[in-house]
């Protein structure tokens, strides 16, 4: 099947209620890159980012206008497969979530539940997502200890890995490293920049100078509507709405 | 300060002499209570915390003191019982059935208790479980769910002899189960529904939001979810409220009197007269209710 993108926005508004949260969105994320979405607190960043993987449709009172297509296919149409959808767009949350088991069972726990059965090949899926999360040499000798005794930045790479084991080819990570140390936050960036070469990531953040450093392209959003999308040197040089250019200056945020 | 100190000293002079026989030490226990009292009623502020002090120290023996009268009564009269080696004591006391007259043991109340209890959790426990993780996770938070919460929290408090009439009228006479096993197993099931629901429901909810997330993200279905994360997190909640449910109902007499009968071996069938079944807490009201 072809497409043109490999996730493309079309008029998407969104709705908690009564209240609209994001106001008609269009633009597009291309494969192999990084796009940063960039905002103020409650801008509808996450909101927008729980749309691509349908984790909004959990809660009751949302609504959705517009279509989005990933690889083409629109994810909202009465014939779509939410559980096939989320296999092909990950997710990272803002806090470290590794389920309550061993680091070898959260790995093990997607590729399962997709019916991967044959231990050998599960066992070498915990090996390969570890260490495209680059953690793989801080736990290959504690894969059987529960995850949850793992450090902050641990537990984020391990949520990465776990993201990883059924290999999407889209990465949404919804502020991965606000509740992280510097240090750990700064391998975290090493890693997105590299998962680059692989696969699409949509990263949120609050943290212009990270957006600036990470990312290909930019989107800024302010009280649910995109303000600025293009690419970051361009933002970062020129931006052409003056609310961008008080958001990656500081004065708004 | 220097002279009042000198004086106290002064006049507990004679409490030292009084008992520097049995006493070597420097500071005498009359010397050194005496000196604590002094401290404790220097002014009116210290004077009333000593004394909210001395209140609560009383509410606490007042509160232990039945406690150990309880555990030394028992074991004055049952330590005799338990490893004693005359005829119904000691191991004959928990492996025998009851004889003629105070003669043989209990074997049929420990069997029937731990076959009521199997019973009981076996009905009670799923169905609470089942019914919590309903509530929780799937039903939308409204009238039926608040319904369900307020009725298991009336039926938590209700005495427990009216869930005896209950099983009476309902199983054993409605339903024409009779007494026995099923009817007083059933029974202590009712009892333990509200104590393991609402607590289910307390562990579920306190599963934060983002680890069900994260299981949906990797695409689990609600029930994948809620199998493998959402009741796996919340296991050791509902562990507790099983074992308080189990705890309760397992000393539990009054529901038992009208539903299971009692028998001197243990149940020989599943229904009818066969299946009366004795327990642990039934046998000791029978022992203290009988005239011998």
């Amino acid at each position: 099947m072809s497409f043109e993108h490999k996730i493309e926005v079309k008029n998407l508004s969104t709705w908690f209620g009564k209240k609209k949260i994001l106001k008609n969105i269009s633009c597009y994320f291309e494969d192999n890159s990084v796009t940063a979405i960039m905002g103020p607190s409650g801008c509808g960043k996450s909101t927008f980012l729980r749309s691509l993987n349908r984790l909004n449709d959990t809660i009751g009172s949302f609504r959705m206008e517009g279509e989005i297509l990933v690889e083409g296919e629109d994810i909202y149409s009465i014939d779509a497969d939410v559980y096939e959808l989320r296999k092909k767009v990950g997710m990272i949350f803002q806090r470290p979530n590794p389920f309550p088991m061993s680091v070898r069972e959260n790995i093990t726990y997607g590729p399962r539940l997709h019916g991967k059965k044959d231990d050998d090949e599960l066992e070498r899926l915990v090996e390969d997502s570890l260490k495209r999360a680059a953690l793989w040499d801080e736990v290959k000798d504690s894969l059987d200890e529960p995850a949850p005794n793992l450090s902050g930045g641990q537990q984020q790479r391990l949520c990465i890995a776990r993201a990883l084991s059924i290999d999407p080819p889209v990465l949404l990570m919804d502020e991965p490293v606000s509740a992280l140390d510097p240090l750990s936050a700064g391998k975290i960036e090493e890693l997105i920049m590299k998962l680059k070469e692989e696969i699409t990531v949509i990263l949120v953040t609050h943290n212009v100078q990270q957006a600036f450093r990470v990312s290909d392209q930019a989107a800024f959003l302010y009280l649910g509507e995109l303000v600025e999308f293009d690419k970051t040197r361009r933002i970062a040089e020129a931006p052409r709405d003056e609310r961008t250019e008080a958001f990656i200056t500081g004065r708004i945020g | 300060m220097t002279k009042k100190t000198r004086s106290s000293n002064a006049a507990e002079g004679h409490d030292t002499d009084f008992l520097s026989r049995s006493v070597s030490s420097a500071k005498t226990i009359p010397q050194t209570l005496a000196r604590y009292l002094r401290k404790q009623t220097r002014s009116r502020r210290t004077f009333s915390d000593f004394l909210f002090k001395i209140v609560l120290a009383v509410a606490v023996v007042l509160i232990a003191a039945p406690f150990f009268m309880v555990i030394l009564q028992v074991a004055a009269v049952g330590i005799p019982e338990v490893f004693g080696v005359g005829p119904g004591q000691g191991l004959e006391f928990f492996g025998t059935f009851p004889g003629p007259g105070l003669l043989g043991g209990i074997r049929n109340a420990i069997a029937g208790t731990i076959l009521l209890m199997v019973v009981a959790a076996s009905v009670g426990i799923p169905l609470s479980v089942l019914g919590a993780v309903y509530i929780t996770e799937y039903a939308r938070p409204g009238r039926v769910t608040s319904a369900v919460e307020f009725t298991a929290d009336v039926l938590a408090g209700i005495p427990s002899i009216v869930f005896g009439a209950f099983g009476f009228a309902f199983i054993v006479d409605f339903l024409h189960l009779g007494m026995g096993l099923i009817a007083g197993g059933f029974t202590l099931a009712f009892m333990m529904i509200p104590t393991v629901l609402r607590t289910t429901q307390e562990a579920l909810k306190q599963v934060p939001m983002t680890l069900r997330e994260a299981s949906l993200a990797l695409g689990a279905t609600k029930w994948a979810t809620t199998w493998n994360v959402t009741i796996r997190a919340a296991f050791p909640g509902i562990m507790t409220g099983v074992l308080l449910a189990v705890g309760r109902v397992m000393g539990e007499t009054a529901p038992l009197i009208f539903t299971a009968g009692n028998t001197l071996g243990v149940p020989t069938s599943i229904t009818g007269g066969g299946s009366w079944v004795a327990s642990l807490p039934y046998t000791i009201w029978a022992y203290i209710t009988d005239p011998r």
